[in-house]
């Protein structure tokens, strides 16, 4: 067996050792959907961390950062300071009544089984189609590392994914991403002094690298207002998806959440930082690549030694895994859930309802491989969803969330035209807007006007169904 | 490599090279300055 192939065949076997071993902490569905919300700072940090480090950290902002030099990197900051906002404004009113799925707490903010339930399907639709583009890089990396084809790799990546996310839910997916975590500091840590010994130190990369690509540190290399509206996507991306609301549901309390989201938002910066600086050494050592997307699979083939490569391409693989299994989550939970058990079979007895659970992540696990290996979603419309993803979910969520929780007056009405019209919005300017400005920020003001002018227009919200979220209070976990 | 990294390193310090300046460095210093007060935020928070 080759270096690389042990190397990844450790790693699975630690995962699903994992996954195996958390089936036995969960007992009933807060466990499974929310693991108990009983996490501490670590763990909760550490999963929130992993979910939101993703391939496109490594492969993605490497790619763009390759082409369009280091001013992209101060799209970073909006980070932190997402982070921030979501621990010091959202998460002390989000968390008063504590759901088991984000659309459950429309339901209940916004009083409306219809609210949920079109919240749910934008959950659905946007992250079983954002699941199969990681699946087809799931196998495109099986077939560099075990040479065998693409389309069984998918399909083993799916199982393997599958049959930890199933069996143990979120408690198997948060301590899974906690050790993938740990693999993805360890591939970037190790890389790091490698990579920048081959350009014969730290200070002579940085003049290197402005030789080989001489406006790598000037402004202009992408237009301002892309700049802008790119932070603007990584910061609203940051505080409204709901594979990362539900994280403050998993944590036991504020204290806890204010120390996670400390711990994830240093683990996310350094950890992009380190990249970024991969990238300078990419831009040196492989000056012509036809695709900034190459630079890092490059680093961890031609640069590193066999195993650490393994590792580097580990860590890869590790942030995608550590991404898909908490998106299986939101989308088991969407379908079993708010769909199955709150709109179509009410009346499911509590026996029953672990095993709708479990067969809501295997079927919305299965839809995204078995479409692929059908020919379906192959292509440029499947990266043409992925780059639309973290915008749909912020035009879709950001105002009715945020804004839930600090204006009582908003309607559930309000909440529908904005979930609607903010997905709506986003995808007419990808296709017909100029690409100078992110599709986030018209999604984001058109959903924030429809919110705003439609709650006015429409009967205000009966008192109680509101005041949980505008009075200090203390509750369990409510189905 | 490493020869034509050197190769390249002579010409990079001959030729018109500026440095990172303020660009690289600064971003740096502005992410560990938003989680510098992030942590005064907390520990002030926390103490109320």
């Amino acid at each position: 067996m080759s270096i690389p192939a042990a190397v990844f065949l450790g790693y699975f076997v630690v995962v699903f050792a994992i996954g195996w071993l958390s089936l036995r902490r969960t007992r009933d569905e807060a466990d499974y959907w929310i693991a108990g919300g009983k996490l501490g700072w670590f763990t909760g940090g550490a999963t929130l961390a992993a979910t939101h480090t993703s391939a496109g950290t490594f492969v993605g902002t490497i790619g763009v950062m390759y082409t369009a030099g280091w001013s992209f990197g101060w799209v970073l900051i909006s980070i932190p300071l997402a982070y921030w906002f979501v621990a010091a404004v959202l998460a002390p009113r989000f968390t008063r009544v504590r759901q088991l799925t984000l659309p459950a707490f429309m339901e209940a903010r916004y009083y409306s089984k219809g609210v949920r339930g079109v919240a749910a399907v934008i959950v659905l639709i946007a992250t079983v189609v954002y699941i199969q583009a990681q699946i087809v890089a799931g196998g495109l990396v099986a077939n560099i590392v075990f040479g065998i084809p693409t389309q069984w790799g998918m399909v083993a990546f799916t199982v393997i994914l599958l049959a930890y996310t199933v069996v143990g839910g979120m408690v198997a997916v948060v301590y899974t991403d906690a050790f993938q975590l740990v693999i993805m500091i360890l591939g970037a840590v190790l890389a790091l002094p490698l990579a920048v010994r081959q350009v014969d130190g730290f200070s002579s990369l940085l003049y290197l690298v402005e030789s080989a690509q001489p406006t790598v540190f000037r402004w202009g290399t992408l237009p301002g207002s892309l700049l802008f509206t790119m932070g603007l996507a990584f910061f609203l991306g940051s505080i409204s998806t709901p594979e990362k609301l539900i994280r403050l549901y998993a944590m036991k309390d504020m204290r806890t959440i204010r120390r996670g989201v400390l711990f994830a938002t240093t683990v996310v910066t350094l950890l992009n930082l380190l990249v970024f600086v991969l990238a300078l050494a990419a831009i040196v050592l492989f000056p012509q690549l036809p695709t900034g997307d190459l630079a890092m699979p490059m680093v961890a083939t031609a640069v590193l030694p066999p195993a650490l490569g393994a590792m580097m391409l580990a860590a890869i693989t590790a942030a995608m895994m550590s991404t898909v299994d908490s998106l299986l989550i939101v989308a088991g939970s969407a379908l079993s859930v708010d769909l199955y058990q709150n709109l179509i079979h009410p009346e499911v007895t509590l026996a029953r309802r672990m095993w709708v659970d479990r067969l809501g992540i295997l079927v919305v696990g299965s839809v995204p491989v078995l479409l692929l290996l059908s020919g379906v979603g192959q292509g440029e419309l499947v990266q043409f969803i992925v780059l639309l993803f973290t915008a749909l979910m912020a035009a879709s969520f950001v105002v009715p969330v945020v804004g839930g929780v600090l204006w009582r007056r908003a309607t559930r009405e309000g909440a529908a035209a904005a979930m609607v019209g903010g997905v709506t919005t986003t995808f007419l300017w990808k296709a017909l807007g100029p690409a100078a400005i992110d599709p986030v920020l018209p999604g984001f003001l058109v959903s924030g006007f429809l919110w705003w002018s439609v709650s006015l227009l429409t009967p205000p919200p009966p008192p109680g169904a509101v005041a949980p979220y505008f009075v200090r209070s203390s509750t369990g976990v409510s189905p | 490599m490493n020869g034509a990294v050197h190769g390249a390193l002579d010409q990079a310090v001959d030729g018109a090279v500026t440095g990172p300046g303020f660009m690289f460095w600064g971003l740096f210093v502005a992410c560990g300055a938003v989680l510098v007060a992030y942590l005064v935020w907390m520990l002030w928070t926390e103490r109320r």
